[in-house]
């Protein structure tokens, strides 16, 4: 099984960049349900990953345990050179170094967007109040809305709650950023606005790991797709091989149910 | 190796756990030297000997040669009396008004939302002590006692109710009954699903049957006023008489608004898709609706009967001998203060476990009948 | 369907415009026979119950005059004995020319109480304005630096009632805020004790944990350490109020979704901040109405301290009840004494549906 799995996988593509994240035969168990099976994924820095595949394969669970969301029980994780284990004071290094965006968005609905923002850089980053601010006003500004600032959550639509939290996480100059199914959540107007808000962040060379169903986007920005189904890694490729040729039956059955 | 997440966490735990150790040891070792110095001796061997203290009104018989352990069950079988029948009365009553409330009528909705709020709003003591001194003041003297309703009597010395005793031949085929019905019921219940349209005409068939087998004999004993006294009935003292009055006054107002809720937690929706579905009123009030109302009245329900038995100790304010009024007397008659504070709260902490359980048990019971 | 019936009530018959009140009262009072039952029966009560309750309380009632025999003639309620005695009645046995000093404390507490439930006004200031409070009412209260000094022994009425709520609450706050979060950990020692902790405490009497505090306290304690009786309630009051606050935030807490909890660990924030920035401030806001249910029943459970002996509202007016010179009118005083706490406790209850409805409680 293990090494059946360790086969498929498909191999490296030649890079001389350094890996941001290496994963080596890590497993996860729910209870004695078997989430993630023996994944084997190496990411390099500047690299534009985005994983896919049918609901519960353990896409979301995976990525969740780049930044100990999720703890692994089996393998090895290592983020930017740095060993994911107990040690509390490597997990706190390895969150501050990555950024996430989910799919609630999760904003801190007691905050103003300007104070969402400033949060980690305030309390995580020991910056100064002015600063924080202005690096929260920065970020706004990037992903247009600078005059939502003193605004609750709650008073703005989906995607623009979708762009704040992008905003939050690169507040904290992430090395990495996550995506975890970022549009799933959003009214199918809205969906463009937060795509572009990535594109723009994949062009200025972000590492990034997105989980999405969105096969416009990653056939745009991707690097490489990762299929996963039940568990495992099941097709690794370029773009235009994976939705041109997939290799392996299961990834052409998603891709006939996801494409029409 | 401190900021390892497993190692910290036990070495939290640990010393956490150290730390309420020690304290304990601090605090036991100064009791023990404290006792010492006053003298005092520790041990329940006190409890078999004879008491001396005076229980001025209680539902089992008490004499004050009556060893300790009796004295403290005479306090215990009266709160457990008052507890019973202010829940009793304070359900039935609250199902009533709290149903009233939601009336359209404005009179009947208004008069029960003022007793519901007079409830909430006043501290029970205050509310009993308050009864209390209206006592002597609004009744009249036995000879002219006042009769609101058949059979009961209310006057300067106290209320006159009927008694109700049974006499049954053999108690055990009573409980062989009992123990009949309760089977006949689960059994149903467990097999339908849901709340069997005939296991309370069931119960009540093996109950009655279970009774006429064991030959048992109910009979009610009247009051009968005898122009200066009363003959046969129970006699309620004015003390015991405030204290259920009072605190079934109290507790019928949480009673009420917990019902309110229950009924109102049930949406519209849910008749509306009882009708559409050609369900007559009764099947929808008894398949849909109860059994959700139920799943909201049970806990907060038993969380008010729980402060019933709370309550009961305000007991003490008009000067009812109820369980902690006369461990407190034994404690400073005897001077046996730890053994006497083990008692009063595992007494209590027993008394809530075993109505809460009971309810959690009822709870479970009902989570099957919704599904 | 409803809106169609409501309709149909809202819309009067031609005929009907210029009765349009009465005669929806009167359809209201006997449109149905259970309405007309029901009217029936609860204005007999009315009628039955109320005259002769008016009777004794207004119109045959004593109000002002300052006369004792008065009241022995009268035979109505005796009004002018709580008139004559409020003073007592309010601040028990304290100082007669110093009561203004109690007066201020029982004004002060009741602003900032009022002002405190508001959301807007939770700031770390608030608390920083709490702590000023209590150090000014208890230098009015217990004197010194340039005021009479009085001891608690003789501190006694309303302001014992409200010092002893807002205080046991005050102090019980951070310690049910900790055990909550104790009792959510996922460290098991600390759970499981936590748990025991409590429900042994809400599964105990008020009145048995402050029978208790004061038979064990002596026993616990050496004789140097002792505190007074006043200090002993308060113990008691506190250790209670922080069990049932526990949870009230531990049912705030779990109204938090889980999402709060990844996001702040995925911005890198550390448990305790995790806590204090994100989680506590909204699971507050969520347990407000609770928060003010608890604060009432605190209100209420304070009136118990008088069996362990202390002077506490009911307490002062059972000394004034002593005097020989009157005629003793307990029903009048307990009312009284029960309509202040009434009051308190409705005037709370009032405020913080208000909070609810305007949805201040929500995000």
């Amino acid at each position: 099984m293990l090494s059946s799995a360790a086969k498929r996988v498909a191999p490296m593509p030649a890079s001389s960049e350094p890996a941001a994240i290496e994963m080596v035969g890590m497993n996860k168990w729910y209870g004695s349900f078997h989430v993630l099976k023996d994944i084997n994924l190496t990411v390099r820095r500047g690299e534009r990953l985005v994983i896919c595949g049918p609901s519960g394969s353990g896409k979301s669970t995976m990525i969740r345990c780049i930044n100990r969301l999720e703890e692994h029980q089996h393998g090895q994780i290592v983020v930017d050179g740095v060993e994911l284990t107990n040690d509390l004071k490597k997990i706190d290094v390895i969150r501050r170094d990555i950024g996430m965006v989910f799919q609630h968005f999760n904003l801190f609905p007691h905050l103003t967007i300007l104070e969402n923002l400033m949060l980690s850089p305030i309390w995580v980053r020991s910056m100064r109040r002015w600063q924080a601010e202005q690096t929260a006003m920065h970020y706004l500004e990037r992903v247009k809305i600078p005059d939502q600032a003193h605004k609750y959550p709650g008073q703005l639509s989906g995607g623009q709650q979708q762009r704040v939290a992008i905003a939050r996480a690169l507040c904290m100059s992430p090395k990495i950023m996550l995506f975890d199914e970022p549009t799933s959540a959003l009214d199918p107007e809205m969906v463009k606005e937060v795509l572009d808000t990535m594109v723009a962040l994949a062009e200025d060379g972000m590492t990034m790991l997105c989980v999405t169903h969105e096969m416009g986007f990653a056939r745009q920005i991707a690097d490489r797709i990762v299929f996963m189904d039940q568990g495992e890694i099941v097709e690794m490729n370029n773009p235009s091989e994976f939705f041109s040729n997939p290799s392996h039956e299961r990834s052409k059955l998603f891709l006939g149910q996801i494409l029409y | 190796m401190l900021s390892d997440a497993k190692t910290r966490s036990i070495i939290i735990q640990c010393a956490l756990v150290g730390v309420a150790a020690a304290f304990a040891a601090l605090l036991v070792s100064t009791t023990f030297a404290n006792l010492r110095a006053r003298g005092i001796p520790i041990g329940f061997d006190f409890l078999t000997m004879p008491s001396r203290i005076v229980i001025s009104e209680a539902i089992l018989t008490y004499k004050s040669r009556d060893p300790y352990y009796w004295a403290i069950a005479t306090g215990l079988a009266n709160t457990v009396f008052i507890s019973a029948v202010v829940i009793v009365f304070s359900s039935v009553l609250g199902l009533v008004v709290g149903i009233t409330r939601l009336s359209s009528n404005p009179l009947a909705a208004g008069t029960c939302r003022v007793w519901v709020e007079v409830a909430r709003n006043s501290p029970p003591i205050v509310l009993l002590i308050f009864l209390y001194s209206l006592w002597w003041k609004v009744l009249p003297p036995v000879g002219e006692a006042f009769n609101p309703l058949p059979g009961v009597y209310a006057s300067m010395r106290g209320l006159v109710v009927p008694a109700i005793s049974m006499d049954v031949a053999t108690p055990g085929l009573l409980v062989i009954a009992l123990a009949l019905a309760l089977a006949a019921a689960g059994w149903a219940a467990a097999r339908r699903g849901w709340l069997p349209p005939l296991a309370a005409p069931a119960i009540l068939a093996v109950g009655v049957a279970g009774l006429w087998i064991a030959d048992a004999k109910f009979s009610v004993d009247w009051p009968i006023f005898t122009g200066s006294n009363f003959k046969g009935g129970k006699e309620l003292t004015p003390e015991l008489s405030t204290i259920l009055i009072g605190l079934t006054i109290y507790t019928t107002g949480f009673v009420a608004e917990i019902v309110r809720g229950g009924v109102l937690s049930v949406g519209r929706g849910q008749w509306d898709a009882g009708h559409s579905l050609g369900l007559p009123r009764g099947k929808i009030l008894r398949l849909i609706i109860i059994p959700q109302m139920l799943r909201v009245i049970v806990p907060p329900l038993n969380s008010q009967y729980i402060n019933v038995v709370k309550n009961s100790t305000l007991a003490i304010a008009v000067g009812y001998p109820d369980f902690l009024a006369v461990m407190n007397t034994i404690i400073s008659k005897s001077s046996h203060s730890i053994e006497g504070v083990f008692i009063i709260l595992g007494v209590y902490l027993a008394l809530n476990l075993s109505l809460s359980s009971a309810a959690n048990w009822y709870n479970r019971r009902i989570a099957i009948v919704e599904r | 369907m409803k809106a169609l019936s409501l309709s149909l009530q809202t819309a009067p018959m031609p005929g009907q415009i210029r009765v349009g009140a009465l005669w929806r009262y009167a359809k209201l009072l006997f449109g149905t026979p259970l309405n007309a039952a029901l009217t029936l029966l609860f204005g007999t009560m009315i009628v039955v119950t109320v005259p002769p309750m008016l009777r004794w309380l207004v119109i045959d009632g004593v109000l002002f005059d300052p006369d004792p025999n008065a009241c022995r003639v009268a035979a109505g309620a005796c009004w002018s004995f709580i008139y004559a005695k409020s003073g007592q009645l309010l601040f028990g046995i304290y100082p007669f020319d110093e009561r203004w000093r109690p007066a201020l404390v029982c004004l002060l507490i009741l602003a900032l109480l009022g002002w405190s439930v508001r959301p807007a006004s939770w700031t770390p200031r608030l608390a920083a304005l709490w702590v000023a409070a209590l150090v000014l009412i208890f230098w009015l209260m217990a004197g010194g630096f340039g005021l009479i000094e009085v001891p608690t022994s003789s501190w006694g009425g309303l302001p014992v009632t409200l010092i002893l709520t807002v205080v046991a609450i005050g102090v019980a706050f951070p310690v049910g805020i900790l055990l909550a979060l104790a009792r959510r950990s996922t460290m098991p020692a600390i759970r499981i004790g936590t748990v025991v902790l409590i429900e042994s405490v809400r599964g105990l009497p008020l009145l048995s944990i402050l029978f208790v505090a004061s038979i064990m306290m002596p026993l616990f304690l050496p004789e140097a350490l002792l505190p007074d009786k006043f200090v002993r309630a308060l113990v008691a009051l506190t250790i209670f109020a922080a069990a049932y606050l526990a949870e009230v935030i531990r049912g705030g807490l779990q109204a938090i979704p889980n999402g709060q909890y990844e996001a702040a660990a995925a911005l890198g924030l550390p448990f305790w901040r995790t806590q204090y920035l994100v989680i506590l401030p909204q699971a507050i806001r969520v347990a407000i109405p609770a928060l003010a249910n608890t604060i009432i029943v605190m209100i209420k459970n304070t009136s118990l301290v008088l069996v362990v002996g202390l002077f506490d509202l009911i307490s002062s007016g059972k000394a004034a009840l002593a005097d020989p010179d009157w005629p003793s009118p307990a029903a009048e005083t307990f009312l009284f004494i029960g309509a202040i706490f009434f009051a308190l406790s409705f005037s709370f209850a009032r405020f913080a549906d208000f909070l609810e409805r305007r949805g201040l409680t929500a995000h």
